[in-house]
């Protein structure tokens, strides 16, 4: 008998499932008194089940906050900026200019700034409302075509104010501050009177693009996409906004809906399995009604219709639909458990470890449905195997009707039961074969070996001398060059003294055509 | 004016790249490092790069300095308000020094050196120019005889001198011979 359990273990430790117990773990419930089971439980003072090494989460970790720097968006456009800010919350806000709809104008903290993932990020984004400063157009001298085409009018520091007269500059903007370029014109405003034309930029929200293209008429319109929930086609946002003012003919720029965003592949839900051990059948159906329930009627002193053992053990995730076996009392020994017979035979019941093995072939299988592995489970297979086989042999090992024995009482998790000596032996057998085997593949291999090294055949060798004269090739690192060009100042002077002097403006009506 | 040629290209090649390079390696370690491995190819494909940042107008740059003349400003500010035939404001004999800074960034295995940063001097020197403005706008040119001299260097090392002659328009271009017929036009400038 001794050698039979020394077998068993043998099995089990070349099978590779070492039991693995977790320490310092409460005492499961089955061993204390079923009167005192519920209050112990209920205080988690003892556990159901055997330990279970979970292979795979059951939750995902909470996120941690992370202290991220925030990267520079100014002057990209708001979509751009919103992709490179995705960890954070962004807010935004418009401000008159001359950049194209959308353009980040500031942004708030501005980098090397680092924030939490989620922090607020503020943008200030250009609702494209003013003109841009005008451009040379071509042009040619002598039918030379003119260098000068694309010349940006720039140099503006100064105003030209006298009085409020119709067409007179009364304002600048920006003003002509210090930290201006002197090379810069700034954009002019013009009074009321005969100032450039700024319209009122009508709602176009919700309606298709071609609709809001002909009632933004007075404007140029430029068409972004972006994943929405409303229709494909609709306009969910116009940079400048509804009911500000814009110049005539300035950008505006529509987002309008591409769908809904492709769909997430779909998560793969699990549920992690209740306890149900020490309740009634009705309430564990109840509380497993998101899995085929698999009943087996167990003599027991426990009333009748009590869940004494589960499978899967509780806390284990599984995917709807999965096979879970409950071990359920009839009661027939509620008077008489001391008087139960050592050698009462218990309805061998099958683990999903053991589905997973020849084992589950046997005839005890059919009374509970092996449990389908979840996803997870599916992953690591070797892993799931391992509790299974872990906590159940010793329950196995042991005929049931050898009550002292503490593995087997303690264990409320499905015993397993092996179908006979004679599966075992065989086992045993194969295995013994197959080590005996591979010992010998061992030495024979080991006594080819030596004469190996005396044949001839010696693998070319290169000679020292040739691995000096290789030279060792240098791992280059990899160069990159980019060029940019930071323009300076430009300064200008006159050979004659006085800037009144040097120069004569006419109006070319006083001497052209 | 068939043969005015503004846009005067500055090129630089893989030797004044390396002569910059190596000077910029004596003041920089890290540079001086890797310095060998920017020699030839390497040196090349920098002076590519700094040969594209180098393609400038240097018509904007003019611009720049003819903006900052008080005359030609208050003329671009007027046409700009003031639909009509175009101003012309003649400038006599001027020269204009423009600076821009090409720079090389560097990285060397993902690891970015410190940037080399050239000076390019751009000299202009005409005799007169005449500019035509509407509506905001340089619309017409006539240069007369000038030079440009364009100069990049590191630091006091001079790696490329370039001038050109341009021989210039007359004085006024744009001046029609008076008839008989012409009338004078009075023009208000409500200013």
């Amino acid at each position: 008998m001794r050698a039979m359990q020394l077998l068993r273990w043998g099995v089990m430790l070349l099978a590779g499932a070492v039991p693995v117990v977790a320490a310092q773990q409460p005492p499961l419930c089955s061993t204390v008194p079923f009167s005192e089971r519920e209050a112990l439980r209920s205080i988690g003072a003892c556990r159901d089940g055997a330990p279970i090494i979970d292979v795979a989460p059951r939750t995902t970790e909470p996120a941690r906050s992370v202290i991220v720097p925030v990267p520079n968006v100014v002057g990209l456009g708001f979509d751009d900026a919103r992709n490179r800010l995705a960890g954070f919350s962004l807010r935004r806000s418009y401000r008159a200019s001359a950049e194209p709809g959308g353009t980040v104008l500031e942004q708030q903290p501005a980098p090397p700034t680092r924030l939490a993932a989620g922090a607020i990020v503020r943008l200030v984004l250009s609702d494209a409302t003013l003109r841009p400063a005008p451009r040379v157009s071509p042009a040619e001298i002598d039918g030379v075509p003119n260098p000068a085409a694309r010349t940006d009018v720039r140099p503006q520091p100064a105003v030209v104010t006298d009085g409020a007269r119709t067409g007179a500059v009364i304002e600048q903007g920006p003003a002509g501050a210090a930290g201006q370029s002197s090379s810069t014109i700034p954009p002019l405003g013009a009074s009321d009177r005969a100032g450039i034309d700024r319209l009122v930029v009508p709602n176009v929200g919700g309606m298709t693009f071609r609709d809001a293209k002909v009632r933004l008429g007075n404007f140029r319109v430029q068409r972004r996409e972006r994943p929405s929930t409303a229709p494909f086609g609709r306009v969910v946002e116009q940079v400048p906004q509804a009911s500000t003012r814009a110049a005539l003919g300035s950008v505006v720029t529509l987002v309008v809906s591409s769908g809904p965003a492709r769909a997430a592949a779909p998560a793969i839900e699990t549920f992690e399995l209740p306890n149900v051990i020490g309740r009634s059948y009705a309430d564990a159906s109840g509380a497993l009604s998101e899995f085929k329930v698999a009943r087996i009627e167990k003599a027991s002193d426990a009333p009748s219709g009590q869940i004494l053992a589960q499978d899967p053990a509780a806390g284990t995730s599984l995917a709807p639909g999965s096979a879970v076996g409950l071990q359920v009392s009839d009661g027939s020994l509620a008077s008489g458990a001391a008087t139960t017979p050592a050698g009462t035979p218990t309805p061998p019941v099958t683990t999903p470890a053991v589905v997973s093995t020849p084992a589950a072939t046997t005839p005890a299988a059919e009374t509970m449905p092996p449990a389908v592995p979840t996803p997870a489970v599916e992953t690591a297979p070797t892993a799931a195997a391992t509790p299974s086989v872990e906590t159940a042999p010793p329950a196995a090992a042991t005929p049931p009707a050898t009550a002292a024995t503490p593995a087997s009482a303690q264990s409320n998790r499905l015993p397993v039961t092996f179908p006979s000596s004679a599966t075992l032996l065989l086992i045993a057998g194969v295995l013994i074969g197959l080590g005996l085997g591979a010992l010998l593949t061992r030495r024979l291999f080991l006594k080819r070996q030596p004469t190996a090294d005396v044949e001839p055949p010696v693998p070319a060798r290169p000679e020292p001398a040739e691995i000096v004269a290789v030279p060792v090739a240098e791992t280059a690192p990899e160069i990159r060059f980019a060029a940019r060009l930071d323009v300076g100042e430009t300064t200008i002077e006159f050979a004659a003294p006085s800037d009144a002097d040097e120069t004569t403006m006419e109006h070319s009506r006083e001497l052209h055509e | 004016m068939s043969n005015v040629k503004l846009r005067a290209k500055i090129e630089v090649s893989s030797d004044d790249v390396e002569k910059a390079l190596v000077e910029h390696a004596k003041d920089e370690p890290s540079v001086a490092r890797v310095i060998e491995h920017l020699r030839g190819s390497a040196a090349k494909s920098a002076a590519d790069e700094l040969n594209q940042a180098l393609d400038l107008n240097v018509f904007e740059l003019l611009a720049q300095g003819w903006g900052q003349v008080l005359a030609v400003r208050n003329a671009v500010q007027l046409s700009a308000l003031i639909p009509g035939p175009p101003a012309l404001v003649r400038l006599d004999q001027h020269t204009m020094t423009s600076t821009a800074y090409p720079v090389l960034k560097v990285s060397a295995a993902d690891r970015a050196l410190p940037e080399l940063r050239l000076t390019l001097e751009i000299i202009t020197g005409a005799q007169s120019a005449t500019l035509a403005v509407r509506e905001g706008r340089f619309e017409l040119l006539a240069l007369g005889n000038a030079s440009v001299t364009a100069r990049l260097r590191y630091k006091s090392v001079l790696l490329k001198e370039h001038v050109t002659a341009v021989e210039g328009a007359p004085r006024d271009p744009f001046r029609h011979e008076r008839v008989a017929s012409d009338q004078p036009v009075s023009v208000d400038i409500p200013i």
